[in-house]
């Protein structure tokens, strides 16, 4: 009776009614301007650069899973990718997998909230638009060649998302070219924000340029890398400038928020210690006298008279507040190497060699005017000193060229031909039945 | 029904005691009743036909498990006791029935403690079995013949028997009972014994607390109570206990009990934030809580008990209840202590010889040459060398000091208790400084109003802790290689030997971390007797904890090379969590006749609480000096929340007492929590308990057995949990740092509106039985709780963005046990005396349901069957002979489910008294199994890193017969390493037995000393985990994990003296 007496009374009572919350934002009140609009887009720039801990790692551990960097740390994450024993708990693989994942959320999430606005001015729309599409284009650009077949997320819904499993690559390839074609068509030429530091036709150019040149599409790269190359807005800065705020050879970077963009990583804390991340010889057997590029581009630690590069591209190893050093993503040099490459397919040597030498001049090395398989051989030896220790070219090289197995087995005793692919994140494949079976070999 | 008749018949002899019952209410008071009479049966028996028929069918099901024999066995014993019951009758109403020549006897009932009236205590015609109860000035009225005896008893005091001897007029007054059935058992709005208690109830008493020489009242409990799992996070002075009381009822979350101080509601989990979390973890709420001024902490464990606290009831509900001050002299209370602290227990590491040659048999297995890269340690620095790291790290001694004044007194009307403490306790790392600080003020006033009516008593404690100890939990670091040096010559830290550098972990020493705390937990409970048995009672409180911590890395952590670099940082947080609650509450207590009382009790809760927290990360200072502001700070990194909780709610509860014979008690709760979206706040929750005194039958009194007490009781109820964060049904979007200036906006978390209570259905069925005078206590309770639409953080692969989501899971976990308790007075003289108490708990925990778990995200963490705390391990096959690495059975792949829940877990405790002294033993006990020590480690042996000497038994060469791997130092044995770390052989059997706590006292009355009278001096020595027995291959087996400090073993001496 009382049990009853109590359920009679008014529940519908107004002190149970709070308030939205102070520190958030309700969904309904966020794709309702222009500036918060703007602020999602913000919000995703800083989702990826705040991975950047993670996307930093990315840099590492390809470069350590390749033959440029040797480990003499202790841990055993990273260990694993230099001994290339990965196991499908390393963390790091874990933490990469995620940092996309969540930005592709972000991405999927914003795409739904434009299509659903109705007050965004529709220049704006459309430029945001294609920044995110741009985005989630670049994250599955690296999730697909570390990891192969990877689930194809592209709504918000986690009902549907969580039980998604591995999609062939060749339909997330066919994703990718899908967002950066659209986006390249939202997009103009200008950048939405200063410093180069959001995304415009160019960066989706660049893209879409190193995806054509994996794919081995040499036309369709070299027409890509023609649109970026043929802007006046980028020139091939002397290796002092590359990686400078100011750089006119940048065409994408994130600029951090109060932290360094990666120097700390790679510069030893101390002078006489051997670094964790030291340049491995084989890098240097490509190295040409007056090189300004391995001359700027390396620090070097003497211990026990014995030297040990590192990687100094970065050279703020603290403060950056404000920046004066920022995460560059994609260089205007990259394209004329990727153009050099396509072009001697393409059997245009003259071009190619023209793109090379544009490289090697700025770098303070003479004309180089080899032919056929020397051409060839020429611009990887560019790519390596040219790229080393960034967002992961070198893996994807090995992985491209199909010399993986020649250059890694004398390096790595346990080499096989499966570590190219990464092992899907055991929490993962734990959580999602869907995403069996493992890749081989783990 | 003939009982009634016969009962009803008897009604027709009272003497209605008038102020109670006014004539005109009688006839409907006698309808109300026999509607009482007539429900009873009925409303009991639906009841007990659901939870039998559950039983019946479970019992069948599973016919042969000894749960089904027991519960078999206890069905027939009911059933026995009902047909020895049913036979009695006949008997009983034979016994004549005296009408003529009644005279009526009246007087008053006080208490012999204050002389103040007792209301409500029941006066009992030996004879005839009249009851009456006394009013609000503690008068009774009852006939009775003049030869009669009269039977007195109230909760809390002794019975007392008084003979009439022709007086009209019988005044008594009664003593506190001293006997444990009868002692003032605290439950929700309330009080009881443990005599007519329906629900089950677990106590432990400030003479428990005394005997330990813990910071925080919730270690105090360790192995006292069955079904209270205590567990220390780690041995750090501070930190975390983990409580759970009769299992895991939640499958990721929200297994905290609830927690009430004075009616007030506390704080379950930590304030600390992770950019300022210490080594010791996150600071518990419970480490401001003075233990010494606490009266007596009880454990809620069934739906009876809990069920009024409806949406927080499931994981039962604690409650604390802090010291009064009684009327008389002021007398002054002082208390010292002193002690010291070592680790429990530890493994064994590897001296230097046994490490080289651990690393070098490693580069040889691995045919991997040494070079001053890979191995520094071999090549490098000097091998001659040998550092003990553990002792350097952990082998230090823990000091504790502690002080305690209490002042108590007062008058008739009002009494008061101030008290003030300060407590320090250090731990086992190095430097003396780092310590866990509390000083905390008490004061406790209660009032009663000259005429009795009004009451009013206040609480407030306030506490100020400072905690400083280090960032890290240096035991981690015990694993430094012994060759590796900590300091030079001039006693600088040294970070490299002969060109090689290394990290020292005695940097750790050099990041500061301080966490401040501030609580106030204050309660206002007013109460009115507005007469005819209704009382309006107001319980109001506020709570205020903030915990204010920061995090000082200076650059020196960094070693020298930060010397000429910015490397310092700093982390600042403040929490803080308000909440305030009123509960008006109007209860009603009324005699329908002399034996039939009924106490009702409606009342209504309004609680709010806000949680505010901010932290700030500061780099990039422009000098060393200023780390400890943010003002020098070039670059900050902020982040903050708001969290705002209201919960409302109605709530009932009815308590039926026949004769002190058959009790009901009905509680019903209609709550609504802010926690969840429109439409879906509020819930109706609800228990019933019934408990038969078997021995109060009259059939039963005219045996003279050795049953002194015999009480049968169950309950079944429905709680429910909420224990989720708040705001989780909204779609929201939450803030990023900038991004270009642009402040961001991101969505913040899955967004799901439909989520809705988890319930929890408890069923509990006991038997509490008293021999000899009630000085061998016996009771029996079985319990079975099931847990169903559970309510999580539920983890989902992140290609959805995110790792979990909340919602409900249409899964049912089901805790089911047995709780033995035992309490005997082998010897009781007034010299000598020797009291034991006894506990053991067994349970079991297990995943009933959860459709679709193939399918789900779920899959590979659980199993339908199984208990929830089950690991998924590989089969351990053995070290393979010739490859000397770990293997396990591919083929059946990580298929093994280890059940890691303790099997069964209690205590045992003895107290002797022998003239002023007294000496106490608690010995603990819990049978379970944990990965063993080895398996924790982060490398394999054949690191750069020192490992236990046990390993040194390891697989040399082929064909070789062991049980450890080879040596290596990566590559595939680091592989078979983490395949092993997850195999059968990994887990290994962690129970023990454990000396917990030795308390030993001498006292001195009656002293004087000069002008001083000492009313009391007391000289005593304690002692906290002296002893463990286990078989556990590891460091401790309570806290398991070889990275975290083992609980210490602490002995102290302290002095208390009272004037």
């Amino acid at each position: 009776m009382l049990a009853l007496a109590l359920m009679l009374l008014p529940s519908a009572c107004s002190f149970l009614e709070i308030p939205a919350p102070k520190d958030q934002l309700v969904r309904g009140n966020v794709y309702t301007s222009d500036q918060s609009a703007t602020a999602v887009i913000s919000g995703i720039y800083y989702g990826v650069i705040e991975a950047s801990g993670q996307l930093g790692n990315l840099g590492i551990a390809t470069e350590l899973s390749s033959d440029q960097l040797v480990y003499a740390g202790g841990d055993n994450g990273y260990r694993q990718f230099f001994e290339n024993s990965l196991d499908e708990s390393n963390g790091m693989i874990q933490n990469l997998w995620t940092a996309f994942y969540r930005s592709i959320y972000r991405c999927n999430a914003a795409l739904e909230g434009l299509a659903d606005a109705t007050s965004i001015a529709a220049d704006l729309h459309d430029q945001l638009r294609g920044e995110v599409l741009a985005i989630r284009a670049f994250c599955y650009f690296y999730l697909t060649n570390l990891w192969g077949d990877v689930p194809l997320v592209d709504g918000a819904d986690h009902r549907v998302n969580q039980r998604i499993g591995r999609t062939p690559s060749a339909s997330v390839q066919a994703a990718i070219l899908a967002d950066l074609r659209e986006a390249e068509a939202l997009l103009s030429d200008a950048y939405p924000s200063a410093d180069r530091a959001r995304i415009n036709r160019r960066v989706v150019q660049a893209l879409l340029a190193r995806v054509y040149w994996l794919a081995g599409d040499w036309q369709q790269a070299a027409d890509a890398a023609t649109n970026v190359i043929n802007d006046p807005a980028y020139v091939l800065e002397d290796p002092e400038a590359a990686f400078s705020m100011g750089s006119r050879g940048t065409i994408w970077q994130l600029i951090p928020f109060n932290l360094p963009a990666q120097a700390p990583t790679y510069i030893p804390g101390q002078p006489e210690l051997i670094p964790t991340y030291y340049v491995a010889p084989q890098l240097l057997d490509d190295d040409e006298p007056g090189d300004q590029r391995t001359v700027v581009w390396l620090g070097t630690n003497e211990v026990d008279g014995v030297s040990y590069p590192y990687p100094y591209k970065y050279k703020v190893a603290s403060g950056n507040s404000p920046a004066t050093e920022a995460l560059v993503v994609f260089r205007v040099a990259e394209q004329y190497l990727i153009r050099a490459e396509a072009r001697a397919m393409l059997d245009d040597e003259a071009g190619a060699l023209a793109d090379v030498n544009a490289v090697r001049h700025r770098a303070g090395l003479g004309e180089f005017d080899g032919r056929g398989e020397a051409l060839l051989a020429a611009i990887a030896r560019e790519r390596r000193i040219e790229l080393f220790a960034e967002w992961g070219l070198r893996w994807l090289d090995l992985k491209r060229s199909g010399t993986a197995a020649e250059v890694l087995s004398p390096l790595k005793p346990g080499w096989k031909p499966a570590d190219l692919l990464w092992p899907l994140p055991l929490a993962e494949r734990q959580r999602n039945p869907n995403l069996e079976p493992q890749n081989d070999g783990y | 029904m003939k009982q009634n008749l016969r009962l009803g018949d008897s009604y027709t002899l009272l003497i209605a005691n008038q102020r109670n019952l006014g004539t005109t209410k009688l006839p409907s008071q006698t309808g109300g009743n026999s509607g009482m009479e007539g429900q009873q049966p009925h409303s009991l028996l639906p009841a007990k036909r659901n939870e039998e028929s559950c039983v019946c069918t479970h019992a069948m099901a599973r016919a042969r498990s000894g749960l089904g024999l027991a519960l078999g066995l206890m069905v027939a014993f009911f059933l026995t006791t009902m047909c020895l019951y049913a036979r009695a009758q006949p008997e009983r109403s034979e016994i004549p029935i005296a009408v003529e020549k009644s005279l009526t006897v009246s007087g008053t009932v006080t208490s012999a403690a204050d002389g103040r009236a007792i209301v409500g205590a029941t006066v009992t015609n030996g004879r005839t079995r009249i009851h009456a109860i006394t009013d609000r000035l503690g008068e009774y009225r009852i006939s009775a013949q003049a030869g009669d005896i009269l039977v007195f008893s109230f909760v809390g005091y002794k019975e007392r028997k008084e003979a009439i001897n022709g007086r009209a007029s019988v005044d008594v007054s009664m003593e506190t009972a001293d006997n444990t059935l009868d002692e003032t058992v605290v439950i929700a709005y309330g009080t009881t014994s443990r005599r007519l208690n329906t629900g089950s109830v677990g106590r432990v008493t400030s003479q428990t607390i005394a005997k330990q020489p813990v910071g925080n009242p919730l270690l105090a409990l360790a192995g006292r109570i069955p079904g209270l799992e205590i567990n220390q996070t780690n041995g750090l002075p501070g930190s975390t206990v983990n409580v759970r009381i009769r299992g895991r009822n939640s499958i990721q979350q929200g297994n905290e009990p609830m927690y009430i101080i004075d009616g007030v509601p506390w704080l379950s989990s930590s304030l600390t934030q992770s950019q300022t979390r210490g080594a010791a973890g996150d600071i518990s709420p419970f480490n401001s809580i003075n233990p010494a001024d606490i009266e007596s902490i009880e454990v809620l464990k069934d739906a009876d008990a809990t069920a009024i606290y409806g949406s927080r009831g499931a994981n039962g509900v604690i409650l604390i209840t802090t010291k009064r001050g009684k009327a008389g002299r002021t007398s002054v209370d002082v208390n010292l202590y002193t002690g010291m602290g070592r680790v429990t227990r530890t493994m064994e590491l590897m001296n230097t010889q046994q490490y080289l040659e651990m690393r070098r048999e490693a580069f040889r297995n691995d045919g991997v040459e040494p070079t001053p890269a890979n191995a520094p340690d071999l090549l490098l620095w000097d091998t001659t060398r040998y550092v003990d790291w553990k002792k350097l790290m952990i082998g230090n001694t823990a000091k504790l000091g502690d002080v305690q004044v209490a002042l108590s007194g007062g008058s008739e009307g009002t009494q008061f208790r101030l008290a003030g403490s300060y407590r320090r306790e250090t731990t086992v790392f190095p430097g003396d400084d780092l310590a866990d600080r509390r000083g905390a003020a008490q004061l406790n006033i209660n009032h009663r109003s000259a005429d009795d009516r009004l009451q009013a008593n206040v609480s407030v404690g306030y506490s100020g802790g400072k905690n400083n100890l280090i960032t890290s939990d240096l035991t981690g670091q015990i694993y430094t290689p012994p060759v590796q040096p900590a300091y030079d010559a001039s006693g600088k830290l040294m970070w490299s030997d002969n060109g090689s550098s290394f990290v020292n972990p005695l940097r750790y020493l050099d990041q500061k971390n301080t966490s401040l705390t501030q609580n106030l937990i204050s309660n206002l409970n007013v109460q009115y007797d507005i007469g005819f048995g209704l009382q309006l009672k107001a319980n109001t409180g506020y709570t205020v904890s903030r915990i204010s911590a920061e995090r000082i890395t200076p650059n020196a952590y960094y070693g020298p090379s930060a010397a000429n670099r910015n490397w310092g940082a700093s982390a600042f947080s403040d929490a803080n969590a308000k909440s305030w609650i009123i509960e008006p509450q109007l209860s009603y207590a009324i005699a329908l006749s002399d034996a039939d009382r009924i106490q009702a009790l409606v009342g209504a809760t309004l609680r709010e609480s806000i949680n505010d927290l901010s932290a700030v990360q500061a780099s990039d200072y422009s000098n060393e000096a200023l780390l400890g502001t943010i003002n020098g700070a070039a670059s900050l990194v902020n982040s903050a929340s708001h969290d705002l909780y209201r919960y409302q709610s109605f709530f009932g509860r009815i308590n039926y007492n026949r004769a002190d014979k058959y009790l009901l008690n009905f509680t019903a709760r209609r709550d609504g929590s802010s926690r969840f979206g429109t439409g879906r706040q509020y819930a109706n929750f609800g228990a019933v308990g019934a408990a038969w005194i078997f021995t109060k039958e009259s059939w039963f009194e005219n045996t003279d057995g050795l049953l002194s007490f015999g009480k049968v009781r169950g309950s079944y109820g429905i709680t429910g949990n909420d224990n989720i964060g708040n705001y989780q049904y909204l779609d929201t979007y939450g803030t990023t740092n900038p991004y270009q200036g642009i402040a961001g906006l991101y969505p913040n978390r899955l967004f799901n509106a439909d989520y809705a209570w988890e319930t929890n259905r408890k069923l509990e069925a006991a038997l509490d039985l008293g021999f000899v005078n009630d000085r061998l206590l016996a009771s029996v309770a079985w319990f079975r709780n099931r847990s169903g639409n559970q309510l999580l953080q539920d983890a989902l692969p992140t290609q959805v963005g995110f790792s979990n989501i909340t919602r409900n899971l249409p899964a049912l976990v089901q805790n089911t046990g047995w709780e033995f308790e035992l309490h005997t007075v082998p010897i009781q003289r007034p010299d000598f005396s020797w009291s034991s108490e006894f506990n053991l708990t067994l349970s079991r925990n297990k995943l009933l349901e959860y459709p679709g778990l193939a399918e789900s995200n779920n899959a590979s963490r659980y199993e339908v069957g199984k208990p929830l705390d089950i690991v998924r391990l590989w089969l351990y096959t053995g070290v393979d002979p010739a490859t000397g690495l770990h293997t396990v059975d591919m083929e059946t792949g990580q298929t093994v489910f280890y059940d890691i829940t303790p099997r069964y877990y209690g205590g045992w405790n003895h107290t002797l008294t022998y003239r002023g002294f007294e000496a106490s033993i608690f010995v603990q006990f819990v049978k379970q199994k944990k990965v063993n020590g080895l398996a924790t480690l982060i490398n394999a042996p054949g690191h750069r890193y020192n490992v236990p000497a046990l390993v040194v038994d390891r697989w040399q060469q082929p064909g070789d017969i062991s049980s450890t791997q080879r040596y290596a130092t990566g590559g595939d044995a680091a592989m078979a390493f983490l395949r092993y770390r997850a195999s059968t052989d990994a887990y290994t059997d962690a129970s023990f037995i454990r000396l917990k706590n030795v308390s030993l006292a001498y006292q001195l009355t009656g002293l004087a000393v000069g002008n001083w009278h000492l009313n009391r001096c007391r000289i005593y020595a304690q002692g906290q985990n002296l002893l463990t027995l286990t078989r556990y291959v590891g460091n401790d087996p309570e806290t398991g994990n070889a990275n975290i400090l083992p609980p210490l073993r602490m002995v102290t001496m302290g002095i208390q003296i009272t004037l």
